[in-house]
């Protein structure tokens, strides 16, 4: 219940900035240089025809008039028809979101599940040569990571893994050219080829994933695990836990109390890298041709399909939004403070 | 001691905390010598950085070619060096142009955070509208603003400006907030200076070095999304020497074993990155007085 | 003459939820040319909220501020710029209160700047003739102020409120944060300064035995209003407030003679917040209170020469 007028409150300041985002969007697109009645009609309709398809995309109309048919077929669900592919847009990106999301969730997972632990494990580390040289190690990745562009990574990945050692599957798609893609139930690869029964799918889809996992979580895990050192070096400094310490606690509880109170740092970077990679992970995708999310913004980009360009970028900032309202909600379940004074 | 300088004090303090931090001495070293490369690098290259070659594609590299050469026969080496100027001035002069704009924006904002009257209205203004910007998504925020306005290194600097505005405003604005309860205000204020003589002359000077710090975090960010964006075909193109592009070119032939076209860009970009983010790194340290007062007792005794 | 008259003052800082944090409560007091009136009371008491309504850094809620016999609290821009110049405020912290980043010669320059001195030599040989009068030399003014002593950082802010030659200074506790070898001397500074200039004084502190050495009369406040006021040694040697006989049992005096009368205070000062000013505020921790002391608030009265009180025990005893 509480949360739920938490988030009530948190929600009046979404509402603008989506209402400030569809403006924007809106008034940029119409900046794109190129008629879209003419990229549609292609070059066989002769003007008269065009006025037609510009009279009926709405486009004769003033702006502001645009602005809100615009926003009425948003909120009927309609983001419009691509050119290109010639499916609404609405249909194109829920057909590759799911993509995308699964591997940027896989690779944020893995990033999570070894760095925080790393982290919080390295602010501990008794003296000793080995740990000192661990340490050493650990503070550089942390440092270095971050400056590797992943798409570079990625070839130079394919280049070892695939060329020289041929470890891996060839990096086009996520499945085998023999292997049959699951039936398609919610999007994301893994999940249908276990739902399915589908093994060598869900085996083909792995054995896809795992460069482009990989090379996503070596890059963003570095910022993860920085992030996580520095405020578990931070907790451990205060006197609440220096006090754990003297009163006897055992190391492993103390340890417990220190994640514990890392984890909103870590949430907020986690979101943010999230945000960042919905747009950022196309140039890992382009590498593996993962067909993704990503990729259908870049073409709707290099292609000026206006309707999908409008969309993914409504898109993406709406999703990127909602993500900033799950940290939210995962602040409030780690903070006692916000759920009971809030 | 108070007869050195300051400029002194300050270059003794680096020379200290570079000798006890190797990486960081590193980076240093790394983005002095990028910064130079940007200047001279064209100038000193063996090869013309955009004239190809024929019959002299995807060479390895050799003793002529250092780095090999690209599929238009294009020496990888001499495109390499040259793509400093054009990676780091992007990165550069967007990473100024979001400092210039956000961080007196900031000030307004943070000064008059709260307040009532016009200046109150034009913080929260400002904060709306960052609002804004800060929800979409940098890399769609950036494949947008190329889509509208064209691949051009100006439209690149735009928009490595507008992506960057946001998070520079909030730091001069959270500095700001915090200064704006200082007595030294107050006297100001006491003194007779207008409300916003006192948000540009004495909250200014006071919030303005983390801002700076961030500068060269931005201008790394920056060179990665230059790259980025010109990787996938929305920013600088061929034959314009440039390390993403060049990622790209090399990319359909790493399959078939030529990995050097690709490789060295990538390389000497990471370098490039990594060396600015230890430059802030080293800032954040030097203008923390505190950290100063350590390492030079740390260094006499 | 009087150089400023406060006329029952109010300031009220709204809080949530339409509550109030009620600071000063009517406030009455008188500023002699030339002369120094002690602000006494302890943290909370309000005596810094009055100073800064007479410095216009703060508007009053309600009452009347006459300088030289013109209410300065509603004026207009112009005649704000010129209020600044001829009314002042030394702040307590003196390292806080000076701008790190600029050399003493600018923090010095600045007032004279913003009250449109525009030829340089002219502000340059003003800056040097206050210099003199506060003891600091020329090497000073390309210092920064965390290159100087506590005591030269506060001189420098007294600098700066002098510069322009204002006929009242505020002075908000500028001793109370010094280490106690600068007190002496600041005070002493600030004396001199008094008999070249012929400037008054508002003198806010909780340091009794600084407000006595300083201060030509002296008002008590607690809880936003002055419960007692009188030249320095009359308030001193016959208190005639609880109030101000309990603040007196508190303080050291450096004196052996001086014997220590009165009784210690007991209880919380009570909040601030939606005061409703119909009972003696001082009732609850008073220990001769009666009924009446909680059924109407007392007003200053004269108990002595040229020595005003505000306690009922006190009006029916006269």
């Amino acid at each position: 219940m509480k949360l739920w007028r938490y988030l009530r409150r948190r929600m009046i300041f979404i509402i603008p900035q989506i209402l400030g985002v569809t403006l924007i969007t809106f008034l940029i697109v119409r900046m794109i240089p190129g008629d879209p009645a003419r990229i549609i009609a292609g070059s066989l309709v002769n003007e008269a025809g065009v006025e037609l398809i510009r009279e009926r995309m709405g486009l004769t109309e003033p702006l502001p008039v645009q602005l809100l048919y615009y926003v009425r077929n948003i909120f009927q669900g309609d983001l419009g028809r691509s050119w290109v592919t010639g499916n609404p847009v609405l249909e194109d990106i829920l057909l590759r979101l799911p993509t995308t999301l699964e591997l940027i969730i896989l690779a944020l997972i893995v990033s999570l599940a070894i760095m925080v632990p790393l982290g919080i494990r390295a602010t501990f580390s008794k003296g000793g040569a080995l740990n000192r040289l661990t340490n050493k190690l650990l503070t550089l990745y942390g440092m270095a990571a971050g400056a590797f562009p992943d798409f570079w990574l990625a070839l130079i990945l394919i280049f070892v893994f695939y060329v020289v050692l041929g470890w891996v599957p060839s990096p086009i798609g996520a499945f085998d050219i023999a292997v049959v893609p699951p039936h398609r139930l919610t999007g994301f690869y893994i999940v249908d080829s276990l739902l399915t029964g589908n093994w060598d799918a869900l085996k083909s889809v792995c054995s896809h994933l795992i460069l482009p996992v990989f090379v996503l979580a070596f890059v963003y895990g570095g910022g993860i695990l920085k992030v996580a050192m520095v405020s578990a070096n931070e907790v451990k400094k205060s006197d609440y836990i220096s006090y754990a310490t003297i009163c006897g606690l055992p190391e492993k509880d103390i340890q417990r109390y220190i994640s514990k109170a890392c984890y909103p740092s870590v949430a907020t970077f986690t979101a943010v890298i999230f945000g960042f990679l919905i747009g950022g992970a196309v140039l890992v995708e382009s590498v593996f041709s993962w067909g993704g999310f990503g990729q259908y913004a870049v073409q709707s980009v290099v292609n000026s399909d206006f309707a999908a360009i409008q969309g993914v970028v409504l898109f993406s900032a709406i999703l990127n939004l909602v993500t900033y309202i799950f940290v939210d909600i995962i602040y409030y379940m780690v903070d006692p403070r916000i759920k009971n004074l809030g | 001691m108070f007869s050195a300088t300051t400029s002194q004090i300050r270059d003794s303090h680096l020379v200290l905390y570079l000798k006890s931090h190797p990486l960081q001495a590193f980076g240093f070293a790394v983005s002095i010598i990028s910064i130079v490369m940007a200047i001279i690098g064209p100038y000193i290259v063996p090869h013309s950085p955009t004239l190809g070659v024929p019959g002299k594609h995807l060479l390895p590299p050799s003793h002529e070619y250092w780095f090999g050469t690209d599929v238009n026969g294009m020496c990888i080496f001499s495109r390499t060096i040259a793509a400093y100027r054009t990676d780091l001035v992007i990165a550069v002069v967007g990473a100024l142009m979001a400092l210039f704009i956000g961080a007196p924006l900031g000030i307004i904002a943070g000064y008059f955070d709260g307040k009532s009257g016009f200046w109150g209205s034009v913080s929260l203004a400002i904060l709306r509208i960052m609002d804004v910007i800060q929800a979409f998504p940098v890399f769609v925020l950036g494949l947008l603003l190329v889509a509208a306005f064209g691949p051009s290194p100006q439209n690149l600097i735009f928009m490595i400006a507008v992506a960057n505005i946001p998070g520079n405003l909030r730091l001069a604005r959270s500095e700001a907030i915090s200064l704006r309860e200082k007595d030294f205000v107050e006297s100001a204020r006491a003194v007779g200076n207008s409300e916003l003589r006192i948000a540009f002359h004495h909250i200014l000077p006071n919030a303005i070095t983390p801002v700076i710090a961030l500068l060269s975090v931005v201008m790394g960010f920056g060179i990665l999304l230059t790259a980025g964006l010109s990787f996938v075909g929305a920013g600088v193109r061929v034959p314009t020497p440039e390390w993403g592009s060049m990622i790209a070119s090399g990319g359909t032939t790493m399959i078939t074993g030529q990995w050097w076209p690709s490789f060295f860009p990538g390389l000497f970009m990471a370098l490039t990155i990594f060396g600015f983010s230890m430059l802030g790194e080293i800032i954040t340290v030097l203008i923390d007085p505190l950290e100063r007062i350590k390492l030079s007792s740390g260094s006499d005794t | 003459m009087q150089i400023l008259e406060v006329k029952n003052l109010h300031k009220r800082f709204p809080i949530k939820k339409g509550r109030s944090v009620y600071a000063v409560n009517g406030v009455d007091f008188t500023v002699e040319q030339g002369q120094t009136l002690g602000l006494v009371g302890e943290s909370g008491c309000g005596k810094t909220t009055v100073g800064r309504c007479v410095c216009h850094l703060l508007e009053p809620t309600e009452g009347e501020i006459l300088f030289r016999g013109k209410d300065i609290v509603r004026l207009s821009k112009p005649g704000l710029k010129n209020l600044r110049k001829e009314i002042q405020i030394v702040f307590q912290d003196p390292y806080g209160s000076l701008n790190p980043r600029k050399l003493v010669r600018q923090i010095l320059e600045e007032p004279l700047i913003v009250n449109g001195v525009n030829a340089k030599d002219r502000r340059l040989r003003r800056v040097a003739e206050i210099l003199a009068m506060i003891e600091l030399d020329n090497g000073y003014l390309e210092k920064y102020p965390i290159q100087l002593t506590q005591g030269e950082q506060q001189r420098v802010s007294i600098a700066r409120a002098f510069i322009t030659n204002p006929r009242l200074v505020v002075l908000d506790e500028p001793t109370s944060l010094l280490d106690v070898r600068f007190r002496g001397e600041i005070v002493l500074l600030l004396k001199r300064l008094q008999r070249e200039t012929g400037c008054s004084y508002i003198f806010i502190s909780h340091d009794l035995n600084v407000v006595y050495q300083i201060s030509h009369r002296i008002a008590v406040m607690y809880l936003g209003r002055v419960v007692e006021e009188g030249p320095p040694d009359t308030v001193f040697d016959t208190p005639n407030h609880p109030y101000t006989q309990a603040l007196l049992a508190a303080t050291l005096f450096p004196d052996p003679d001086q014997r220590r009368t009165g009784f210690a205070l007991k209880g919380e000062v009570p909040s601030p917040v939606n005061l409703q000013n119909d009972q003696c505020n001082f009732a609850s921790r008073c220990p001769s209170a009666r009924d009446v002391c909680f059924e109407s608030s007392p007003k200053l009265r004269i108990v002595g020469e040229d020595h005003y009180s505000a306690c009922h025990e006190q009006e029916s005893n006269t």
